[in-house]
């Protein structure tokens, strides 16, 4: 904590950014090797068979070195095509113009180049459809595994290709996700333990669940063990042409971004993850904790028991637990919203609102970009941050931060009572929170008051006062501070959140009390700070 | 009515027969058979209590009787004397107007005793005495009756002494004399008493006096001289022969008589040993009595001869004060208000003034989740179906805080063992509540709906406090909610523990020592059938100080615009025990300028100047001080440091503990002109960093609980008891021995930290023959650089920053401090 509120500034400057080892080598001995793992000659299919010319390349942090060579590539992939395309045109000359550095940029870094690139851009897609120009997007605002659709409105891309891990949710601009194709599967060794692992209990059918950057192997590993269930990926989100927010409709399982269906009859089943040691698998084991996983690591081939895992799921869980204590107790709610890409992230920002005004709390909204500790431990008089975000960045362990932050479901846990029947179900996904319906089920006491003893400061204590039911009116989204009259009611008739802070402190800012006389108006100066009127003009 | 009601608690020292004796009365007032009294302990009904042989929770009994044609309802509870669960004995005293306080006579007076009294007196609670384990003295240390008499007199003078010490003078006669009827003497296991009333009775028809004066005679100096037939104050009769003393000839001659017949009779031949002598004393034994064992046929022969009960009833209904006599002085004590309506009708007992209730207990009901809330009615009538306000112990009567309303929705009383459900229920009595277990957390004041003026009543203050820990947690997250609704029902049931969430999700449970935490977490086990607990070591919890007057310390805000010089410097430990004890309130800023000026020298330009105290408010232990002059803006930053003072004084720079007994001065501050450069975040992480290093400046140092500690044993086994105590860095100051036995007391100090397994080890030394008492005694300071590598406190100190999962290293002063 002392390192995180003394910052400075500089700290994140010189940061060195966190890369995991298994990332760092993704050893390409050949071309052919590096093509393949980027995927270099679909993509520039796509790009080829859609005529985009403004390409926006998404990198996360750890492939970013690879930016450059990419890039590269795809255009030369793509100059090779035009002129089989168009034969005659032999435009040699331009290929090299064209891979010069220059018309790389590197969004995030040089903020007032942009809107020059912006026109100088179009002018050369005006004059020259036959050029691509690619973009480079590093440092994203959120999460990695988002696509970053506004840096890539920044420069007026047509298309965004998105590498690395992907949350795979659905943005409002076309979009093909490359995972990237580790080839340091053994497969041998692999399938000879997934029949193993599957067999060790027969009664308990097997899901394997992989690391994105696995996803070409699985159809060849599928073919070789047709006993267990893999899960996939819903293909319609690797290359996305068109916007559809609506969740697939379909009777698979959704479990982080990937999605299975059992065949018929079975009901128990555990999971074996494909993946390197370090990859998360955080979030799809809180959301279902209750089922067995046990990881086979890419790294050394071999099967790890998970036992650390769950342990440390076990962990988190009971953090989480205590985290909704804390949220039944906050009586100011500060909503962070760290997403523009997620699945109707606004309509989730609607739902907190009405729950924690259902709940006779108070909130605000605030959007502050990339959260850190400093930016969130400006508003002390908060008790408590929600943090809407896409599922996988959704978990802050928030013990450097001042003020506990929790997910959407933490809020609706507790806030509607349903810590006290809770036995460890997680939701981590806000989207399917949007669909569940019983919130209206809220658990109350038959006086609709909730009495509790709090762990917190020890003593009984009343929460969730449940207001009724005109005080949840529509909130329009636009104002940081609803003011509408239900929540004027709260404050005139008891002591407000608000008040009651402004009671405690001694210095409550100026007098209002006090009026200054008033004085008479008098004509001031004109002109410019550099010479006004009334000054001699300097020579030279 | 509610003269005819008598509310006492028994208590005293661990083991000197409290329970027991209440099954004496028990046994009298016909709910247990008399054979069983003495050996059944009708209040310990847990099987832990049966188990360990001691009693964990006060338990509470209606008992009916008739004394002279009058209907008296003695409303009795049996506390426990085992210090740890002291907290029982607190909520026992609050709702009893009398306390029985029982001595062992060949034990007398121990800590526990003087502990228990003195919380007696200063709830103005009436002490009787009632020296028990006589037989003892007869049978096992063979006293003749005069070394019986100065034993006994000791005894008196003993706790005569602890009450001069205690009593706060609101309440008249609360010294014990034996010729007022205010001791009893006895045998809680054989089932007899007496008072000196009791022989007095017998005798005044032969000596043809009057009851009461005859009852002088027979203590102090008197002697009867057979001869002249007259009582007199030399113990040489006419012909110059010694005499014996009245008390020992004519009321412990017949008691040793009896004795002395059942030591000279072999098994079975008691009945006829014995017929003859008591027949003359008017008791009849019967044919069925010559088939019993000679211990049995003795007990019933004493208990008719001179029953416990009587004597302790007697002396219960005469010198014990009925509600009405006693809320009279008690109402100032107990009420937190003015001198209103409410707290007249308190001292008036009256039944048709406000309902004023104090819940001093939950008690959980078999078999449901719920509880009953255990209350004393101290003014009005509470019926069935009353509305009620229930006053909660953060109650503020400004900001109504912490009250809730709802409904009683039945009363209770207690009638023999069984709770039964009465239509209403007067002042004066000791009352169940139902229906309001969900707004009360251990203890409250109720009220009726209307009263929304009404202050509550004090709340008890207990004389241990909660310094051992243990972390407990479930095997699985999914029980996670098991475990917080069963700390719940703990919490409510138990007026000590404290239950609390650390922020890894694990539950932290403190009480006042092993014993305690050991019960309580069997209790919790009960709640949740099956489902495993992992529990850690138990955790001492350590404090934080300074040793020296440091150097100042300047920090600088994230953005190098603001400056801030602080100093730490050391508080006497007197103040701190002031500020502990709300001697010193800052609430009142002037009246706490005055104490520090007046009783601890402080300058007095300074004492106005206190900022804060914390980290709690109300058990505040450092000081902030602000000792600048002239600055400008300072006002608009006061609140920022001071929010930096308590998360500093919360956890301290070496382990992240509380710190105690600290004194910040804030010596200088630069603040910039534009507000917006000085906001909450600059100046707060600036004013933290100032004072972390302040702290560092000066030698700070780590403070551990200490308990004091009083082994009871035999002499023969305590050079073990020396070594064990020794080695677990215990300091010995001083030991007693009870005069003419071969027991003695060991009184000790032992760190809190050292004191696991303290218990069992002095046992197994001296083959079960020392009896420890541990009790929370102070903070000590240990003696060591905590910075230095190796020493005593820094590996304390490293332990707890890796438990609290912190960077293993100290934090260095660069760390905190910045340069010009």
């Amino acid at each position: 904590m002392s390192t995180a509120l003394s910052d400075d500034g500089s700290r994140i400057i010189g940061e060195t950014v966190q890369i995991h080892d298994a990332y760092q080598n993704p050893k390409h001995e050949t071309q052919e090797d590096f093509d393949d793992y980027y995927d270099i000659d679909r993509t520039v299919d796509i790009i080829n068979k859609h005529g985009y010319v403004r390409v926006a390349l998404q990198f996360p942090d750890e492939l970013l070195s690879d930016s450059v060579r990419v890039s590269y590539r795809l255009k030369e992939k793509w100059n090779k095509l035009k002129q089989v395309q168009s034969q005659p045109q032999i435009k040699t000359p331009q290929i090299e113009a064209n891979t010069n550095v220059s018309d790389i940029e590197e969004i995030g870094l040089s903020d007032e180049s942009k809107p020059t690139q912006t026109t100088t851009t179009k002018t050369q897609t005006n004059n020259d459809n036959n050029t691509l120009k690619l973009y480079v997007l590093g440092d994203t605002s959120y999460g990695s595994c988002c696509v970053d659709v506004v840096a890539s409105e920044h420069v007026d891309s047509q298309f965004i290709v998105h590498y690395g891990n992907a949350c795979l949710q659905s943005v409002k601009k076309p979009v093909y996700h490359v995972f990237g194709s580790d080839q340091d599967l053994d497969v041998d060794t692999c399938v000879s333990t997934i029949k193993e692992y599957a067999q060790s209990t027969p009664d308990i059918h097997t899901v394997v669940l992989y690391q994105l950057c696995y996803h070409h192997i699985i159809p060849k590993l599928k073919s070789l063990i047709p006993t267990v269930t893999f899960a996939n990926v819903d293909e319609s989100r690797i290359l996305q042409l068109t916007y559809d927010p609506s969740p697939p409709v379909n009777d698979m399982i959704q479990i982080g971004n990937l999605q299975f269906q059992l065949p018929e009859g079975i009901q128990n089943y555990k999971f074996l993850y494909i993946g390197h040691d370090t990859s998360p698998i955080t979030n799809m084991m809180l959301d279902n904790n209750s089922k067995t996983f046990v990881r086979y690591s890419t790294d050394s081939n071999s099967l790890d028991d998970g036992s650390s895992e769950t342990s440390r799921i076990s962990r988190t869980l009971k953090r989480r637990y205590y985290l909704m204590h804390l949220a039944k107790e906050a009586q100011v709610i500060g909503i962070v919203v760290a997403t523009t890409s997620a699945t109707n992230y606004l309509l989730m920002i609607q739902k907190v609102k009405d729950l924690i005004l259902s709940a006779g709390k108070k909130f605000y909204v605030f959007f502050v970009g990339k959260i850190n500790v400093p930016k969130l431990a400006n508003f002390s008089e908060i008790d408590l941050f929600v943090l809407i975000s896409c599922p996988q960045n959704a978990l802050i362990d928030s013990k450097d931060f001042l003020k506990p932050i929790v997910t959407p479901f933490e809020l609706q846990t507790a806030l509607l009572g349903k810590e006290k029947q809770w036995t460890g179900e997680y939701v981590s996904d806000f989207s399917r929170l949007l669909d569940s319906t019983d919130d209206a089920n809220r658990c109350d006491d038959e006086d609709g008051d909730d009495y509790d003893y709090s762990f917190i400061t020890g003593g009984v204590k009343m929460f969730n006062k449940a207001a009724t039911s005109q005080s949840v009116q529509e909130q329009s989204g636009n104002a940081l501070v609803s003011v509408d009259s239900s929540q004027r009611q709260i404050a005139l008739a008891e002591m407000s959140p608000a008040m009651s802070h402004l009671q405690n402190r001694t210095y409550r800012g100026l007098d209002t009390e006090y009026t200054p006389p008033v004085s008479v108006m008098i004509e001031g100066r004109s002109g410019i700070a550099s010479g006004y009127q009334d000054e001699p003009i300097k020579k030279n | 009515m509610s003269k005819q009601v008598r509310n006492i608690s028994v208590i005293a020292h661990v083991d000197h027969g409290k329970s027991t004796l209440t099954d004496s009365l028990v046994g009298a007032a016909g709910i247990i058979s008399m054979e069983s009294v003495g050996k059944r302990r009708f209040t310990d009904n847990r099987p832990d209590e049966i188990e360990k042989g001691i009693t964990i929770k006060s338990t509470a009994i209606s008992l009916p009787f008739t004394v002279l044609e009058k209907d008296y309802l003695i409303n009795v509870i049996d506390s426990p004397g085992h210090v740890d669960f002291s907290s029982e004995v607190t909520a026992a005293l609050r709702v009893t107007d009398g306390a029985m306080v029982v001595v062992d006579s060949v034990e007398g007076c121990r800590s526990q005793t003087e502990t228990v009294l003195r919380q007696a007196l200063q709830e103005r609670i009436k002490p009787v005495l009632m020296v028990n384990k006589l037989d003892r003295c007869i049978t096992e240390l063979q006293f003749t009756p005069e070394e019986c008499y100065k034993n006994l007199e000791r005894i008196i003078e003993s706790t005569n002494v602890i009450i001069s010490s205690y009593a706060d003078g609101g309440v008249d006669n609360v010294q014990v004399d034996p010729i007022l009827g205010n001791i009893a003497f006895g045998s809680g296991k054989t089932g007899w008493a007496f008072t000196l009333q009791t022989f007095a009775k017998f005798y005044s028809e032969k000596f043809k006096t009057d009851t009461d004066k005859l009852a002088k005679k027979f203590w102090g100096e008197n002697y009867y001289c057979h001869e002249r037939s007259k009582w007199q104050t030399s113990p040489l009769s006419k012909s110059g022969r010694l005499l014996q003393r009245g008390f020992c000839e004519f009321v412990l001659g017949p008691i040793y008589k009896l004795y002395k017949i059942l030591s000279e009779s072999e098994e079975g031949k008691l009945y006829e040993n014995i017929k003859s002598t008591v027949e003359k004393i008017g008791i009849l034994v019967t044919k069925e009595d010559s088939n019993k064992e000679n211990k049995v046929l003795f007990q019933s022969v004493m208990m008719r001869f001179i029953p416990a009960s009587a004597a302790m009833v007697n002396m219960i209904i005469e010198h014990l004060p009925s509600p009405q006599t006693a809320q009279r002085y008690r109402s100032s004590l107990l009420y937190n208000g003015p001198l209103d309506k409410y707290q007249t009708s308190i001292s008036e007992c009256n039944p048709d003034g406000p309902l004023m209730i104090f819940v001093s207990k939950m008690v959980p009901m078999s078999g449901s989740g719920r509880f009953v809330a255990f209350g004393r009615i101290f003014s009005g009538t509470l019926r069935q179906g009353h509305k009620l306000r229930i006053l909660g112990p953060d109650f503020n009567p400004n900001t109504d805080k912490d009250a809730h309303n709802s409904t009683a929705q039945s009363v209770m009383i207690m009638m023999g063992k069984k709770m039964e459900s009465v239509a209403e229920c007067g002042p004066g009595n000791v009352v169940g509540i139902i229906g309001i277990d969900k707004f009360v957390n251990k203890s409250c004041t109720v009220t009726d709906e209307s009263n929304k003026d009404a202050h509550p009543i004090k709340n008890m203050k207990h004389s241990v406090s909660a310094v051992v820990q243990v972390a407990v947690e479930t095997e699985h997250a999914s029980d996670a909610q098991k475990l917080t609704d069963g700390l719940k029902r703990l919490s409510k049931a138990d007026s000590l523990i404290q239950c609390t969430f650390n922020d890894s999700g694990q539950h932290v449970i403190a009480g006042a020592g092993e014993l305690h935490l050991e019960i309580c977490i069997g209790e919790l086990q009960g709640y949740l059938k099956g489902i495993v607990i992992k529990k850690s070591k138990p955790i001492v919890s350590l404090t934080e100080t300074v040793s020296s007057v440091g150097e100042k310390c300047l920090a600088k805000s994230p953005n190098k615009l603001n400056r801030i010089y602080v100093s730490a410097e050391p508080l006497s430990d007197d103040l701190v025990r002031d500020m502990e004890s709300s001697d010193i309130n800052f609430q009142d800023a002037k009246a706490c300028a005055k104490a520090l000026t007046e009783r601890h020298g402080w300058d007095s330009e300074e004492a106005k100047r206190v900022w804060a105290m914390g980290p709690d408010e109300q058990k505040p232990t450092n000081v902030l001080v602000d000792c600048t002059r002239g600055i400008a803006y300072l006002n608009d930053v006061k609140d920022y440091i001071v929010d930096a003072f308590r998360l500093v004084t919360a956890s301290g720079v070496l382990s992240e503990e509380q710190t105690r007994g600290i004194k910040f001065n804030v010596v200088d501050v630069h603040l910039h002109n534009d507000s917006s450069h000085r906001g909450a975040l600059q100046i707060t992480s600036m004013a933290r960093r100032a004072l972390l290093g302040a702290m560092l400046a000066a030698r700070p140092r780590i403070m551990e609980p200490i308990y004091s500690v009083d082994v009871q044993t035999h002499e023969s086994v305590m050079g073990g008891i020396y070594n064990v105590i020794n080695k677990r860095r215990g300091v010995i100051s001083g030991t007693e021995q009870t005069c003419g036995t071969p027991i003695c007391v060991i009184k000790c100090t032992v760190p809190v930290l050292d004191s696991f397994g303290l218990t069992e080890e002095l046992r197994s030394v001296t083959s079960g023959q020392a009896f420890p008492q541990l009790g929370f005694d102070h903070w000590s300071v240990i003696n060591c650089n905590p910075l230095e590598d190796q020493t005593k406190s820094n590996n304390l100190v490293k332990e707890t920053r890796i438990r609290k999962k912190l960077n293993v290293n100290i934090p260095v002063l660069s760390d905190f401090v910045d340069r010009m």
